[in-house]
């Protein structure tokens, strides 16, 4: 990873020559045409199928999840409303495949009969916002702490390494489990509603606190191999301050993985708050969820209304998938170098 | 009992897909939310009633093993510590009770005398002394004859404070006192004291109440009665292998795997007004939840033909019961279970409110969201309890009056908070719920609350919830295990209350007392009455639905039906097909 491609300001000719060659042979030949590695990213971005394929459906479920109050007036329908005179005294939607029909797009929910789509749109909005906010705060934790640990060293790296150590050891799901429900209840008073606001900062905080060791390691790497290059002594010799090296200096080389390792959290996130949900512990009714429209739909597979479990499902497996996609090729293009 | 999310094979989802994924699904009316029979329940009082053998089932024949497919060990077998439905029904076979319940599938259910000659002899026609002789020719499964002393001692050890888990009606009424086990302690702890107020004399029993009981001939059907040798008592190990008193007995016991009841040679089927006892054997499989167990019987494939089952069939499995052929095999009613939406009278004062909240509820809605296996009720008492009278004091239809109650509220809109344990399928409902009401102007806030706790929480008295999710079951079929328990309101106290309505009316608790004095047989149309009128005049609560049981058997299983007394699949009359 030494090689990760440098910034405008500080990159050599030899990356240059080489990502030219790799992108351009057909104008090689030609005279050299100046590109930041940001351009070169592109244009590699650019000609992957699977990234574009995976792009436009990412787009796709963020403008599903950001229009959802837009859509549902649209269509006429919330996300709360029952239609429970169109089931049957079992519970089963009426019609054909869970109840779709022009004005259910998606059909109804089993037993409680609220519109699929609109559950399905809400609930990709809780989704989302849960995912960005705690890649986005886990991001940053893991960047600080592993900017400070690799370039101070000493025991300061060793404390900050034995805590990524020991935080990695925790079981996640088991902590999640013990400890959302205890924060939830010991926040508010009994009786008092704990509103679907504080449940979610809940899970983006337990989500926070487990999503930074992964980069904080990642970025530690990087720093250690990058504080002894000469342009960071040279700003040493020149008087410059520990922050300004950190942030100024050594920040800006290392974006391309931080982006990338961002990247790969988000689809995490979603399918790990899927599965709290699925287990009882996330989001709780009225607030629209993934996770738990699989839990309640997965009861009625095998029924006239199996629509009810693979809709959803497949929902949270194409969106992990496409962000998935999404992440590895954003790593292809910005460090080729690293294998496929 | 949360189920595994096992992978499900591609085949069979395909298989699944074919089969049921192209047909519209449509609405049946005629399988709509059944009105069940109801229970004409009574005390018999001709003895002949009371006399062995059993009445004979049309078609019956003797002989081939039952199997029960059971998701879990039974909490408890020990007769003085079972209270639980699915035990309760077991214990029928192997621990014969002072009393029984001779029922017919039609629901005529009568309380006769079971191990004694008659329901009870109320000596002094005060109901404070009741009599019972035990017939002749009773044994325990190794041929030693059962005597009025081994009634006795099975009543006694329900005293052990260390148990405390049975029912407590008896004990309670011997000493008078809700705190029983402060003095007399049951036969470990109080070795060679004498149980208040129960006396043995030969086959003669004699029960002697400081308070008028006169319910009594159903308390003692509880299997508080069941007689235990005291020869053969292994106290803690008695909970593992009891000794049958009745059709069967225990052969093998594997724990949490199965149990193998066989014949016991011993009973005398001429003393025996209740059992048949048509196999010759039962055989209880566990570890087999119920959505397996309802696939298997569906399914029907050799091996679980003579199989049953004594839980619900999930709302996954429902729409495969409804083709002819498996139809036939659902026996479906209502149980002794009802579901209330409480109302705290603490925090909601106003009459109309109240009224509101019951004419807006839609439990059409609310039933679908469990499958439908749930019948419209609209009473406090179910229809399994005698004197049962169907009635609704807000009737707005099958789905509700949300128009009356806005009405009713005078173009106010109200915040009520609405508790319910957090689990899945009570999240679900909660949701359906707030949605209704939010039709008729009313705003739920919803506090799920930790289920482990539930009961804790909302039992303390001033808590902060307006609407609290609840639900209650007699213990036997008459509303004074139901009504004085629920809302007589000088029972209410600082913690633990059953009384979530906190609701304490004199003229309530005054007609209480005066019902509780009535022989069993003139009270159950009194009780019925009062539930009228506290719906009526006071809407403490809103009745949601009767919880249904929807059991199914094998195609070679007949002559069982519901039992009205435990709700489940009786094995008196079962008997294997041909």
């Amino acid at each position: 990873m030494s090689n990760t491609p440098a910034a405008a300001d500080s990159r050599s000719p030899s990356t240059e020559d080489t990502a030219v060659a790799v992108v351009q042979p057909e104008t090689a030949a030609k005279a050299f045409v100046g590109r930041s590695p940001g351009q070169l990213a592109w244009i590699r971005l650019k000609r992957d199928r699977t990234a574009f394929a995976s792009f436009i459906t990412v787009v796709f479920f963020i403008l599903l999840a950001v229009l959802a109050p837009v859509i549902s007036r649209l269509y006429g329908i919330t996300a709360t409303e029952g239609f429970s005179e169109k089931l049957t005294y079992q519970g089963l939607p009426t019609g054909y495949l869970g109840g779709i029909s022009g004005e259910h797009w998606l059909g109804l929910e089993a037993g409680i009969g609220r519109d699929l789509f609109m559950q399905l749109i809400f609930g990709m909005r809780t989704s989302l916002i849960i995912a960005f906010l705690s890649a986005t705060i886990s991001i940053v934790l893991g960047v600080i702490l592993g900017i400070v640990s690799g370039y101070f060293g000493g025991w300061v790296d060793q404390t900050l390494t034995w805590f990524t150590d020991f935080m990695l050891a925790f079981p996640f799901l088991v902590f999640a489990l013990a400890i959302i429900p205890i924060i939830n209840t010991a926040s508010y008073d009994v009786g008092e509603e704990v509103p679907g606001s504080f449940r979610i900062a809940v899970i983006i905080g337990v989500f926070a606190l487990f999503g930074w060791m992964t980069t904080a390691r990642l970025v530690r790497g990087q720093i250690l191999s990058l504080r002894e290059r000469e342009y960071v002594e040279a700003a040493r010799a020149a008087g410059a301050g520990s922050g300004h090296i950190l942030f100024k200096q050594l920040l800006p080389n290392i974006w391309a993985p931080i982006l990338v390792s961002f990247s790969l959290a988000l689809p995490g996130f979603i399918a790990a708050e899927a599965a709290l949900s699925f287990l009882n512990i996330g989001v709780v009714e009225p607030t629209p969820d993934l996770g738990r429209l699989v839990y309640y739909g997965r009861q009625w597979l095998g029924t006239p209304d199996w629509a009810y479990f693979l809709i959803p499902a497949t929902t949270v497996f194409i969106a992990v998938l496409a962000f998935n996609l999404l992440g590895d090729s954003l790593r292809d293009a910005l460090d080729p170098k690293s294998s496929k | 009992m949360r189920r595994k999310f096992g992978a499900l094979p591609i085949g069979v989802l395909t298989v699944a897909l074919v089969a049921s994924g192209c047909s519209e699904t449509t609405n049946d009316p005629a399988g709509g939310n059944q009105q069940s029979v109801v229970q004409t329940g009574s005390i018999a009082t001709d003895p002949a009633d009371s006399q062995g053998p059993a009445k004979a089932v049309e078609g019956a024949t003797k002989g081939g093993t039952v199997k029960l497919l059971h998701a879990a060990e039974f909490e408890h077998l020990d007769p003085q510590k079972i209270y639980v439905s699915d035990a309760l029904s077991m214990a029928t076979q192997f621990a014969r009770t002072l009393t029984g319940y001779k029922e017919d599938g039609t629901g005529a259910l009568k309380l006769v005398g079971d191990l004694a000659t008659n329901a009870g002899e109320d000596v002094n026609g005060d109901c404070k002394v009741w009599k019972y002789t035990l017939k002749d020719g009773l044994k325990f499964e190794d041929g030693t004859p059962i005597t009025g002393a081994d009634v006795v001692y099975g009543v006694s050890r329900s005293f052990d404070p260390e148990w405390g888990v049975g029912p407590t009606y008896i004990q309670q009424w011997l000493t008078g006192a809700v705190e029983y086990n402060t003095t007399y302690k049951g036969p470990f702890q109080s070795a060679g004291a004498e149980v208040p107020g129960l006396k043995a004399d030969g086959n003669v029993i004699t029960f002697t109440f400081p308070q008028p009981q006169c319910e009594t001939p159903y308390a003692v059907a509880m299997p508080t009665t069941a007689p235990v040798p005291q020869a053969k008592d292994t106290k803690g190990d008695y909970d593992r292998k009891p000794v049958s008193s009745g059709p069967y007995m225990i052969k093998e016991h594997a724990y949490d795997q199965y149990i193998d009841f066989v014949r016991n040679p011993n009973w005398d089927a001429n003393t025996d007004p209740i059992r048949n006892a048509y196999p010759d054997g039962i055989r209880v499989e566990f570890g087999i939840d119920a959505e397996a167990s309802a696939n298997r019987i569906v399914a029907n494939a050799a091996d679980d033909q003579t199989a049953f089952m004594w839980a619900n069939v999930p709302a996954a499995v429902l729409s495969k019961t409804n083709t002819p052929e498996v139809k036939e095999r659902v026996k479906a009613g209502p149980s002794q279970y009802v579901e209330y939406t409480w109302i705290n009278t603490d925090r909601v004062t106003d009459l109309k409110v109240r009224q509101a909240l019951n004419y807006a509820v839609d439990r059409d809605a609310i039933i679908k969201v469990r499958g439908g296996t749930d019948q419209f009720g609209s009473t406090i008492i179910s229809p399994t309890i005698a004197g049962y009278e169907n009635f609704n004091a807000y009737d707005g239809g099958p789905t509700g009056n949300a128009e009356k109650a806005k009405e009713l509220l005078g173009g106010k809109t109200i915040k009520l908070t609405y508790a319910f344990p957090n689990v899945p399928v009570r999240q679900q409902m909660a949701a359906k719920t707030k949605e209704v009401y939010a039709k008729a102007g009313i705003e739920l806030v919803l506090t799920p609350l930790d289920p482990a706790t539930y009961y804790d929480s909302v039992g303390t008295k001033g808590n902060q919830y307006d609407l609290i999710r609840g639900g209650w079951g007699a213990d036997w079929p008459s509303a004074s295990t139901v009504i004085p328990a629920l809302l007589d309101g000088r029972t209410i106290r600082d913690k633990g209350n059953q009384n979530l309505a906190y609701f304490n009316n004199d003229e309530v608790n005054k007609e209480i007392d005066r019902i509780k004095g009535l022989k069993a047989t003139e009270s159950a149309a009194e009780w019925a009455k009062l539930d009228k009128k506290i719906m009526t005049d006071f809407a403490p609560l809103i009745p949601q639905y009767y919880i249904g049981n929807y059991e199914i058997t094998g195609s070679k299983v007949g002559g069982t039906f519901l039992s009205d007394s435990y709700g489940h699949l009786t094995l008196n009359t079962m008997f294997v097909k041909p």
